[in-house]
């Protein structure tokens, strides 16, 4: 089983919303996702501005990655790859209010529905 | 996604509350550190070149006929697999008349078909038991256990062991795994389930020094203290098994810092798969004088293709085919490669009518392999006909796995199959060694 | 008149079988109350007050987030296992998933199944697998979501009748035939969350099919009636009831005893467990229990019967090691459980639970500096450890085995001081709460 090794990880790997400078009074919202062929779905629908950490699981078979695409032009980095049965933490900025979209790069699995709305308050 | 099922099973129901581990003997004379090594030692240079055999599960219920398709039939496999089209199939090498699955050449030196090309592997397409039971947990157990009952007990190797392994030694049947498998349960010898070599030792924190000391002795008192019923004794049991298995690694532990790796292989597992690097592990432990006769080891991957089929069952291959290979060359490289015979197999076949999801639904007649430089080679059994289909529109078992098994236990292991295998003289035998 | 008297080991032997343990505390006045209130107590609950006490659980100054935190999920209900003043309930909601076992599904799906197991397992069968059948995660899981009658899937359908409810008395027409039977809902994306299931009419097979040898038009209310009327089901639910809290071997009339009860009650569980409960059998051989823990509750046991709230998330990983983690079962048939939970390797796992608890937990269970004393002798040094750990069970020889421990800890030339007596205190803790007894309820 991989569960133990996966969740040891996520324990020691500090996600790069935790690593930056940012105001400690605010701590970082947590959102999860389940990304699966070809499909995410988030477990919280809205978040306040600010730092947010996505805990995504993969529970494919196949690997994914996440974007942020937002108003303004915003795009986050893309993330590393969550192979299957692993999870994920990532970190980003959400400073304006409005619809964010969580897609997948991987090629073709935008095209087959891979994204998903957040939205900003 | 279909049953979900990627570790050992058994269906509680039919394990009930599991084996007794009614040798309180053993417990009873729990051996310090020292004699136990020396012990494990004395017992593997004894038997230098004891063979062994490794068991490797594919659960779910591999594919027999996209793993080697019949090239003559063909046509008829594209009819019935309408939503599942065999594509282009690669020839498997030399006159075999079948084909073979793509991700079978993944891996170094041409990966599981390299090996067949040089002679290194037998197939058994076909193998099964009849009549079929379909369920997950029902052909399990019985593989599992060496005979098609539904009764609870020891499995097939554990029971070889009872009869012919050590008191003492419970790295004789070693699980690569958190969980031992069933095929290991024993009626008293001790085995051992293993996740690390490097993660083995019994410690208690807070202890160092003579404390460190007392409380190994404790633990292994209160080990060895005797108890009634299976669950006590098993406690007691495993307590003391646990701790061996610590004292029996401590050589071979590795240290980062200092570059030291005393199972390190000079062979290149492929990255990223836990598979392999149990495999790894399980070569580098084979190699010492540890005195392992049996290991078992779970493939990772979705073999319980009901739908996806293609992507799920190329990337579960392509797996398996580089970490098999790969644990195959690391086997030559230490040189144990001709005391080491490794066995595939799965619980049951695929239907050859493929489902609506892109998939297949549980069947008859699946596929196991001999493999290693002692291996028979070639096609070891008749390929079901596609033609001649059973009642429920499944494969025809062509070779009971109970006559592989009575043929390991008698040209591998070189004991008689009827003390492990009831029935065994009307399994019959075929030659799965050289 | 000892085999009529309510003492703290009945207590002690109901509360790890129906629940995590019981603390000192609880032992003694559950041993004055009598086992009609003790039993009264475990399946009704406390009459008023709260149902979940002491600490919070935190884990790095934070409070648990189980739906969104992966892993939380596991803590959360290990949580409740050490806080509810419900542990039956938990404990039969444990059961239950480990019945219906599922897994691989979104966190928010398998915590709204946790809900539905907890809230009806103790009411009709018939109603809690009719719950089961149309719960989210249970038919992504086994594929029941978008079985239709072009192409019914018979992975639910088999497994109903295999692990669910019958466990043989089947045929493969019959899997197949309920397969139809149950075909028609489909799944359904609601924006960004996660997918959900809906019943589609035209996608139900409405044709007659034939179950058991009965010919109907069958729909899936329908199959739940046909088997849990099926002469098997009752049986074969008594005696996985009965194992799941009891090692002694259940009669022919016990079953049938149990079974008449299921049938008298229309096929609500609660009267059946409290039958169980109240069987002598239960409380046979109390000085020698016979049961492997569950890790979860070996886990949430020693946190339970300490008072020892969570703090640290190793629980999880270790829960792993020990081949048992909430909300991950291995397959849909759970977990085997009995003498199959120790192997080597989960044996090392619980001894490391016992490092980190010690260590890295919380109070009490972490040992203070200062905890051992030089003034004591060796049996004021065994019962100091084994008050600080909710005077857990051992046997006669264990108990002599760390009495001997402690007589002759120091005798190593050198003169005791208190870091040796507090080490003194770290072993016999440990070894009391790793042990080969610590595995047995």
């Amino acid at each position: 089983m991989i569960i133990g090794s996966l969740l040891a990880t996520m324990a020691l790997a500090p996600s790069p919303a935790l690593a930056e400078r940012a105001a400690p009074h605010q701590p970082a919202t947590t959102v999860g996702v389940s990304a699966r062929e070809y499909d995410f779905a988030l477990y919280r629908a809205t978040v306040p501005a600010g730092r947010v950490t996505l805990v995504l699981h993969n529970f494919g078979e196949d690997d994914h990655d996440v974007q942020v695409r937002g108003p303004g032009g915003y795009r986050s980095a893309t993330s590393a790859d969550i192979e299957p049965e692993a999870t994920l933490r990532y970190g980003v900025r959400l400073r304006r209010p409005g619809r964010y979209l969580l897609v997948c790069t991987k090629p073709g699995h935008l095209a087959a529905g891979m994204k998903a709305t957040l939205r900003v308050r | 996604m279909a049953c979900y099922d990627r570790s050992d099973l058994t269906r509680r129901q039919l394990v009930g509350r599991s084996i007794g581990f009614g040798l309180t003997v053993y417990a009873s004379k729990l051996l310090t550190a020292d004699a136990l090594l020396e012990s494990a030692q004395a017992q593997a240079a004894a038997a230098g070149d004891a063979p062994v055999l490794v068991s490797v599960f594919l659960p779910g219920g591999c594919d027999l006929l996209s793993a080697l398709p019949p090239v003559e039939q063909l046509g008829l496999l594209n009819d019935l697999r309408a939503t599942l089209p065999p594509g282009d199939v690669p020839g498997l090498p030399g006159e075999t008349r079948l084909g073979m699955h793509p991700a079978f050449t993944d891996g170094i030196n041409g990966g599981v078909a390299g090996l067949f090309a040089a002679g290194k592997i037998g197939f058994l397409p076909g193998i099964d038991y009849a009549p079929p039971d379909l369920s997950h947990f029902h052909s399990r157990h019985f593989w599992e256990r060496g005979m098609v009952t539904e009764e609870a007990g020891a499995g097939w190797l554990g029971r070889w062991l009872d009869r012919h392994g050590s008191g003492e030694n419970p790295l004789q049947g070693l699980t690569m795994s958190s969980n031992l498998s069933p095929v290991l349960a024993t009626a008293g010898a001790p085995v051992a389930a293993l996740n690390d070599p490097d993660d083995a030792a019994l410690q208690f924190g807070g202890t160092w020094g003579m404390g460190a000391d007392k409380a190994a002795e404790a633990w292994t008192r209160l080990a060895a203290l005797p108890r009634h019923g299976a669950g006590p004794q098993a406690a007691g049991h495993i307590a003391g098994l646990t701790q061996s298995v610590g004292t029996l690694l401590a050589p071979y532990k590795s240290d980062p810092k200092k570059g030291i790796d005393p199972l390190a292989s000079s062979v290149a597992y492929p990255t990223g798969s836990d598979f392999a690097k149990r495999l790894s592990s399980l070569a580098g432990l084979i190699a010492q004088p540890l005195g392992i006769r049996v290991a078992t080891i779970n493939a990772p991957g979705d073999y319980d293709t009901h739908d996806n089929q293609t992507a799920d069952l190329t990337k579960a291959l392509a797996e398996l085919s580089r970490s098999l290979s790969a644990f195959q060359a690391d086997l030559e490289a230490r040189g144990v490669a001709d005391r080491v015979l490794t066995f595939v197999w799965s619980e049951f076949g695929r239907r050859p009518q493929s489902n609506r999801s892109a998939g297949t639904d549980h069947g008859a007649g699946g596929i196991a392999w001999v493999q290693g430089t002692r291996a028979a080679s070639g096609i070891l059994s008749d390929f079901p006909d596609l033609g001649a289909l059973d009642r429920e529109d499944n494969l025809a078992v062509t070779v009971d796995f109970r006559r592989v098994y009575a043929s390991l236990l008698e040209q591998w292991l070189g004991t008689d199959a009827a003390e492990i295998l009831p029935d065994a003289a009307a399994a019959g035998r075929l030659q799965v060694v050289r | 008149m000892r085999g009529h008297r309510w003492s703290e080991d009945h207590v002690r032997r109901v509360f790890w079988r129906a629940g995590f343990g019981a603390t000192p505390r609880e032992a003694s006045h559950f041993a004055r109350v009598g086992k009609g209130a003790t039993l009264n107590w475990l399946l009704d609950g406390p009459a008023h007050g709260p149902q979940m006490v002491g600490h919070q659980p935190r884990v790095k100054g934070r409070r648990l987030d189980p739906v969104n935190e992966y892993g939380h999920d596991a803590l959360w209900w290990l949580d409740r296992m050490v806080r509810s003043q419900r542990p039956l309930v938990e404990r039969l909601t444990l059961f239950w998933h480990d019945h219906f076992a599922t897994a691989d599904q979104d966190t928010p799906l398998m915590l709204r199944q946790n809900h539905l197991m907890r809230s009806r397992g103790f009411g009709s069968f018939p109603g809690l697998l009719n719950g089961i059948m149309r719960d989210p995660a249970m038919q992504f899981f086994l594929s029941l979501a978008d079985s239709t009658k072009d192409a019914p899937n018979e992975n639910f359908a088999r497994e109903l009748m295999e692990l669910f409810a019958l466990g043989g008395g089947y045929t493969e027409t019959d899997v197949r035939e309920v397969a139809r039977a149950l075909t028609g809902w489909r799944s359904v994306r609601h924006g960004s969350r996660s997918r959900s299931i809906r019943w589609s009419s035209k996608d139900h097979d409405p044709g007659p099919k034939t179950i058991f040898g009965h010919t109907g038009k069958y729909t899936p209310r329908d199959v739940i009636e046909l088997v849990t009327h099926h002469p098997a089901h009752a049986p074969f639910l008594m005696t996985k009831l009965w194992a799941a809290f009891t090692n002694e071997e259940l009669t022919t009339s016990t079953r049938r005893a149990l079974v008449d009860t299921y049938r008298r009650h229309d096929r609500r569980i609660k009267p059946v467990v409290a039958e169980i409960l109240r069987h002598p059998a239960l409380y046979s051989r109390l000085d020698a229990p016979d049961m492997i823990k569950p890790p979860v509750v070996l886990v949430a046991g020693l946190l339970r019967t300490t008072g020892t709230p969570i703090t640290i998330s190793a629980y999880t990983w270790l829960l792993d090691q020990m081949g048992q983690v909430p909300f991950r079962p291995p397959s849909v048939a759970g977990w085997d459980g009995g003498t199959a939970w120790l192997s080597t390797n989960s044996m090392r796992a619980r001894v490391t639970l016992a490092n980190q608890v010690l260590a890295w937990g919380d109070a009490p269970l972490k040992v203070p500096k200062g905890a051992g004393h030089l003034a004591w002798n060796a049996r004021q040094h065994v019962t100091a450890a084994h008050d600080a750990v909710g005077r857990p069970w051992l046997s006669a020889g264990a108990h002599a085995v760390l009495v001997d421990v402690a007589t002759t800890f120091f005798d190593d030339g050198h003169p005791p001081d208190r870091d040796r007596a507090d080490m003194l205190q770290k072993l016999l803790r440990h070894l009391m709460i790793s042990g080969p007894d610590a595995q047995l309820h």
